[in-house]
């Protein structure tokens, strides 16, 4: 087909998907396409949560942080050491300061990320590196290794796996943290499964050749990569089957689920106002501005509502351990296993989301027993430097003792430095207390604690800050 | 006291004054007096794969053994155990037939999800949030089921693999396959981390309440992980998945906790190939740990737990009545489901029999579905479980009539 994007605006290209599905109009394609033999009401949007409203207290509105924090946290994965004071510079005013850190981060191309750089190479991937093609003739087609053989499924499934490696320390350490976000945002908004049938190693592709390439561009030519790549091609049929023909109805709830939703996720809580100028800026350029979606980005991120509503989420489990990685400043190039492991116990298994919907981004969905637990082990692991892989030679190690002036010694100092370095502020003062009790355990908080008590219970102290309800708040 | 027959608007009112008259005697039972509410412990045992109903529970006589043969010659099941007249299950599924004989187990014969997919995937979906033809849904029928009893347990569901769809976004969930994967990782100082973060999760937002939940639920599995369980009964579990997730199950129902459901799920009954070597084989393998591990959590829970027990077994769509060239079966429709309990109707098999003609099949090919799965877990939500919020909870459909499974 010779330059589609000249002939067909994005209502026909979604005709063409199987669905009259509009940006503004998805709703109404949900009651066309209801299945018939459903009867009475279409279930689809009839079914509000069964909420017994006297064990749901409204939520209580939390302090408000510095503008500093809700951008580190919402534009990219929690600050490092030295982020906060860094946007704390770059203007008189928080208006000032935001804008010129949207624009340093809508222009990636700007940013010296050297540093990152050089550990992406050290880290030495080999298939990243390769086309459409060659994933699919080196790793599908041309596997060198006998199907019966684990080395069969190991090339097999190798590009995909170095993916996951790679997402991880480019959001770790990558200074360009709004194209990791945005990178992750996609991939949820357009969700397909990593272990779809005969498709993995091009989930490489897919990430970079459609949802990086374009995450800054026009939302129809993404939507046109995207339903042409054959990773998504594959998750469309994977309820392809002989004779039903239900991935027709597949397409349509995909559709459905795939208008722009960038304003929620980063956390606008009530985008009322932001939704009609995002979603009239995506209507409005369909066709002819080639950055649409960077716009839109801004005009998000620069909008009120971007600003308010701290707290009416919390990170992600696969957002929390970065975010922890991060602020601990822990140290690895190539990322062991039990790091991804974690994040399926904490139920947020990177890439491994079946439904199309993607991963959920409302605390309802992470504030369970389990998530909370292993990401309370997962700060415990990563403090205690207990997550090596040794037998794939990946380390990963974290330095508390050493990131810790030596002259502070005392309970209450330990925890007032700490405190401010992992969250960049202050805690209530019985959080506070709570924090200088595990320090000093049965030492008073102002005695100053041997080095042998330090070193034993100091991770343990750093372990309960990030394990705490003001450390998970996005 | 009234009588134990319902008209159709008690049963669809669900919990009728009748009903809470009738549960009240039993909130004297000793073993529950630390749940919240006198209602059955769900368990939802889900077959991941699509399993041969029709190897599983088979005509044995009629027109319908004869198609069966025909279409079956290298797989047909043969020596089964009687039900009724009409049909007989694997002989694999021995235990199951004990129960069945003792009147703890029915069967459910031609039902399943009544639409057109064949795809494990979004069968799964469809019947796990309870809105077939939508997996947009955001929440699982569980999920509904539990909000609407507004339960303040600390233990209200159990998941032992993951997060299943029927539980989506049910925030208390605890996933765990074994009590030990349920614990705090221990630095030597975790008891002292602990009582930080109580006093850090002591507040009034969602996040500090899941917290305090987390912790309280770390009290509660904390001394399951040091002991050595003792089943009751002399019921002895297998070491496969099943039985050991069933036996992790059976723990947490006795603890009192206020379980009110719990999932579990089997997975490998995708039988494309080789599904059988005579009665033997890669199914009876399946169906044979089944029931063990089924009987043997019955057995075990026979110890004052089953009479507010309901146990559920479900699974994506049946298969082919047509083997295929690979000795095995593809994709199907029509299904068979199992419950036991203290109080289910047991010794029978229920359903509208569609037959096996080729004209009775579904598209000539498939078993076809004259109950809705949606029919029996609406039973089950206004007998055992005295919910009214069928309508909530399963959007859009509308029981017919009551086969009568559950006892009240």
């Amino acid at each position: 087909m010779a330059q589609p994007q000249a002939r067909i605006n994005r209502r026909d290209f979604l005709k063409l998907m199987g669905t009259f599905a509009s940006v503004a109009g998805a709703s109404v394609a949900v009651t066309a396409c209801a299945p018939e033999q459903v009867p009475g009401p279409d279930p689809t949007r009839v079914v509000p949560p069964v909420v017994d409203s006297t064990s749901v207290p409204p939520e209580p509105v939390l302090p408000p942080v510095p503008l500093g924090i809700i951008a580190l946290n919402r534009m990219g994965f929690g600050p490092r050491p030295g982020d906060f004071d860094a946007f704390n510079l770059l203007g008189g005013t928080d208006d000032e300061r935001l804008r010129a850190y949207v624009a340093q981060q809508l222009n990636p191309d700007s940013i010296d990320d050297s540093d990152f750089e050089a550990r992406y190479n050290a880290a030495g991937f080999e298939t990243l590196h390769k086309t459409q093609e060659e994933l699919y003739f080196d790793h599908i087609a041309n596997n060198p290794y006998d199907s019966n053989d684990d080395a069969y499924w190991d090339w097999y499934s190798k590009p995909a796996h170095e993916l996951v490696d790679a997402t991880f320390l480019r959001a770790v350490y990558s200074k360009k943290q709004l194209v990791e976000v945005l990178a992750d945002f996609w991939h949820n908004h357009f969700n397909v499964y990593f272990w779809q049938d005969d498709g993995v190693p091009l989930l490489v592709s897919y990430n970079r050749d459609v949802l990086r390439k374009h995450m800054f561009g026009n939302f129809r030519q993404m939507l046109e990569a995207i339903a042409t790549h054959p990773s998504m091609l594959y998750y469309l049929n994977q309820n392809n089957s002989s004779d039903a023909g239900p991935n027709e109805n597949f397409a349509r709830e995909l559709f459905e689920l795939h208008t722009l939703g960038a304003e929620n996720y980063l956390g606008v809580r009530d985008p009322n106002t932001v939704e009609k100028d995002a979603n009239g800026i995506a209507i409005g350029y369909v066709d002819n501005a080639p950055d649409q979606l960077k716009r839109v980005v801004e005009v998000i991120l620069l909008s009120p509502e971007f600003r308010g509503s701290w707290g009416a989420k919390i990170k992600r489990p696969i957002e929390a351990a970065i975010s922890i990685m991060r602020t601990l400043n822990a140290d690895f190039t190539r990322l062991p296993g039990g790091i991804p492991w974690m994040c399926s116990m904490m139920g947020q298994p990177i890439f491994e989301r079946r439904p199309p919907d993607g991963y959920p981004d409302v605390k309802e969905a992470w504030a369970n027993s389990m998530s909370l637990l292993y990401r309370w082990n997962f700060a415990v692991g990563i403090s205690e430097n207990w997550m090596d892989d040794e037998e794939q030679g990946r380390i990963i190690r974290t330095d508390i003792l050493g990131q810790t002036p030596v002259e502070i010694r005392t309970a209450e100092s330990l925890a007032d430095f700490w405190i401010p370095r992992l969250l960049n502020r202050t805690m209530s003062e019985a959080d506070r207390q709570a924090v200088i009790s595990v320090m000093a355990q049965d030492h008073g908080p102002q005695d100053e604690l041997d080095q042998d008590h330090i070193n034993w219970v100091l991770p343990a102290m750093v372990e309960v800050i990030l394990m705490s309800p003001d450390f998970q708040w996005k | 006291m009234p009588s134990l027959k319902f008209t159709r608007r008690h049963f669809l009112q669900g919990c009728s004054s009748a009903i809470a008259a009738l549960a009240g005697a039993r909130l004297t039972n000793a073993a529950f007096a630390q749940q919240d509410d006198p209602t059955d412990t769900l368990v939802v045992v889900f077959l991941r794969g699509g399993w041969d109903a029709l190897n599983v529970v088979a005509p044995i006589a009629g027109d319908d053994r004869g198609y069966y043969e025909a279409a079956r010659p290298d797989i047909k099941i043969t020596n089964l155990l009687p039900l009724n007249d009409q049909f007989g299950m694997h002989p694999a599924l021995a235990p199951l037939h004990e129960l069945y004989q003792q009147g703890k187990m029915a069967a459910i014969h031609a039902v399943g999800l009544n639409y057109d997919t064949r795809s494990h995937f979004d069968a799964m979906e469809y019947i796990e949030l309870g809105t077939p033809g939508s997996k947009s849904t955001t929440s699982g029928w569980i999920t509904r089921y539990l909000q609407s009893t507004g339960t303040t347990s600390i233990l209200p569901a159990l998941s032992t693999v993951g997060a299943p769809s029927s539980l989506l976004n049910y925030v208390p969930t605890v996933n765990l396959n074994d009590p030990g994967d349920f614990s705090q990782w221990e630095n030597g100082l975790a008891v002292s981390q602990q009582k930080a973060l109580r006093q850090m999760y002591n507040g009034e937002t969602l996040l500090h309440r899941a917290g305090l939940r987390t912790l309280e639920s770390l009290d509660i599995v904390h001394p399951l992980v040091e002991q050595e369980y003792q089943p009751s009964n002399g019921a002895s579990y297998n070491d496969d998945e099943l039985s050991q997730q069933l036996k992790t199950v059976a723990r947490m129902i006795k603890l009192d906790a206020g379980l009110r459901v719990a999932t579990v799920d089997y997975g490998g009954w995708d039988t494309h190939e080789y599904e059988t070597d005579g009665n033997g084989g890669y199914i009876a393998e399946l169906l044979g740990n089944l029931a063990s591990g089924l009987s043997n959590f019955y057995l075990d829970l026979d110890s004052g737990y089953t009479d507010r027990l309901s146990v559920v077994v479900i699974s994506e769509f049946g298969r082919r009545l047509v083997q295929n060239e690979d000795y095995g079966t593809d994709h199907g429709h029509g299904n068979v489901m199992f419950t036991l309990g203290g109080d289910v109707n047991g010794g029978q098999v229920y359903g509208t029999w569609p037959g096996l003609h080729n004209d009775q099949l579904y598209d000539h090919a498939d078993l076809a579905i004259t109950t809705d799965y949606r029919q029996v877990l609406s039973e089950l939500l206004a007998r055992r479980l005295r919910n009214t919020n069928a309508g909530t909870i399963f959007p859009g459909f509308a029981p017919s009539g009551e086969l009568g499974i559950f006892r009240s």
